[in-house]
């Protein structure tokens, strides 16, 4: 399982990764996709929604269930991965590239500072 | 706590894994859903069943006590053969869904689900009164495996000795020995596929799913769980106790009036099912398949021109259609082909009826 040490961590397991200083791309993690299995179906946000952090932003289907995607930061979604709405099964094979789920322009940048590094990240799911 | 069977530690071996069910801590899958769906539907996979409930009930009013507290045929059942059949109350609720196995004149094993043990224990006793039966709960001396797909005979038949497992026919049973071990071989199923369901005794559950899994390995089995397990019936329209039926369901919403043997003089529940019956009630049990790549669940309404007109009872993705389906309660005057709304978290979803099965080899 892998963690790139370039990304930030949620508690609820999503990734972000910041692309610009006001923008950040989303995404879950490799330990969430591996705990979901199989995904069939991603509901994406609509473009422009206005979320807040620990807002469900999207909600992720496998065979078994459906599991809401927390939203890790504040802002606008102001791009979807629409790939997922055909191949679902990107957030499995390629979670922090492929299967990214949303780019959001943040609300205020230092929001930032409550996600957790890949370590502690890592410490969280026991993977260390 | 939930119970473990005695395939716990062959599980987690395995890399299994778990959920709670019915009060088991079982194996919802090994790798993927996905792939031990596909490998029932292909090759063959391996189940514990081992959390599922096992009734016997013998003695000389045997035949005219289970003629009457269950729906089915029971009486003209060959010796060697088994039946499904609900189980009902005085209002024709259903009580519980089971296989019964004739095992002798005036003997018969019920097969019967996890979370149901007790509750069907003390219905069966209480109806028994003054009839001359003994009702054994022996849930905790038997393991049940299923090995599940279309090459399930030809692996099982590596390894069974004193019966040759092609003359077991559809819904009969034989006695033999895998490696020594007396088992009970079952040609039955809950997936859609042939395949066997293997009575063993209860410490011998993890020998025997080892034994099956290693002579299908060249054939592609896998170990399934119960993950699988639900998507595999759900696409061969088989309900599920709890989800799709309850007691306050009858067999004539559920669409299973063809166990059902009205012809009998007289069986627990009777009258209230003629009663229905002739109520007509709209709302049945039927199959749908979903055109965008929303999944249905459990709960979700369905609506057609705006209308709510039922909902579903259970859904999942089925991997062989390649979309959502699912068992719901619509007006049977729906045809075939015709197309509804699912309403999942607040959203319209289009789906088409299809009836049930919603997969079938030939369909």
């Amino acid at each position: 399982m892998t963690f790139p040490e370039n990304l930030l961590y949620s508690e609820e397991h999503e990734w972000v990764e910041k692309i610009s200083p006001k923008k950040v791309r989303v995404g879950i993690t490799d330990h969430a996709q591996a705990e979901l299995g199989d995904i069939v179906f991603v509901e994406l946000p609509e473009l422009g929604k206005e979320v807040t952090a620990g807002d469900t932003l999207a909600v992720v289907e496998s065979v078994k269930s459906a599991a809401d995607v927390y939203s890790p930061v504040s802002g606008k979604v102001i791009e979807v991965n629409e790939e997922l709405n055909d191949r679902p099964e990107l957030i499995n094979e390629d979670p922090y590239g492929e299967g990214w789920i949303a780019v959001i322009e943040l609300e205020d940048p230092a929001e930032l500072e409550n996600l957790m590094t890949a370590d502690e990240y890592k410490r969280l799911i026991g993977e260390e | 706590m939930a119970r473990r069977t005695a395939m716990y530690e062959l599980h987690k071996e395995l890399g299994a894994r778990f959920t709670e069910f019915g009060g088991w801590e079982m194996p919802v899958r090994y790798t993927t859903i996905k792939e031990e769906h596909m490998a029932v539907r292909e090759n063959a996979g391996v189940f514990d069943l081992s959390h599922m409930g096992e009734i016997r009930v013998k003695g000389k009013d045997a035949v005219s006590f289970l003629g009457y507290v269950l729906p089915s045929r029971v009486k003209s059942v060959k010796v060697g053969k088994a039946v499904y059949t609900p189980m009902l109350n005085e209002n024709a609720g259903i009580v519980d869904d089971l296989i019964f196995y004739r095992i002798a004149e005036d003997e018969y094993l019920l097969i019967v689900n996890a979370a149901n043990v007790e509750k069907d224990f003390a219905h069966l006793a209480k109806h028994a009164g003054e009839k001359e039966v003994e009702i054994i709960d022996e849930s905790a001396q038997w393991s049940l495996v299923a090995l599940q797909g279309p090459k399930a005979e030809s692996i099982l038949s590596k390894v069974v000795e004193g019966v040759d497992v092609k003359e077991i026919t559809f819904f009969g049973f034989a006695f033999g020995k895998i490696a020594g071990m007396d088992v009970s071989i079952a040609r039955t199923g809950y997936t859609g596929e042939d395949g066997f369901e293997i009575l063993v005794q209860w410490d011998k559950g993890p020998d025997l799913m080892k034994i099956l899994l290693d002579a299908g390995k060249d054939e592609g089995v896998l170990p399934c769980g119960l993950g699988a397990r639900d998507s595999l019936r759900l696409e061969a329209g088989f309900p599920l106790y709890g989800e799709d039926m309850d007691e306050s369901i009858t067999p004539v919403e559920a669409n299973l009036m063809r166990f059902i043997r009205m012809k009998k003089k007289d069986f627990l529940g009777k009258e209230a099912l003629q009663r229905k019956i002739e109520e007509d009630p709209l709302l049945r049990r039927t199959g749908i398949v979903m055109l965008d790549r929303a999944i249905p669940r459990h709960g979700n309404k369905i609506y057609k021109d705006s209308k709510e007109i039922g909902y579903v009872s259970s859904g999942t993705f089925g991997p062989v259609v390649g979309a959502g389906v699912a068992q719901v309660y619509i007006p049977y005057t729906l045809e075939e082909g015709t197309e509804i709304m699912v309403e999942i978290r607040g959203k319209l979803h289009p789906a088409k009826v299809v009836g049930l099965p919603i997969y079938r080899k030939d369909k």
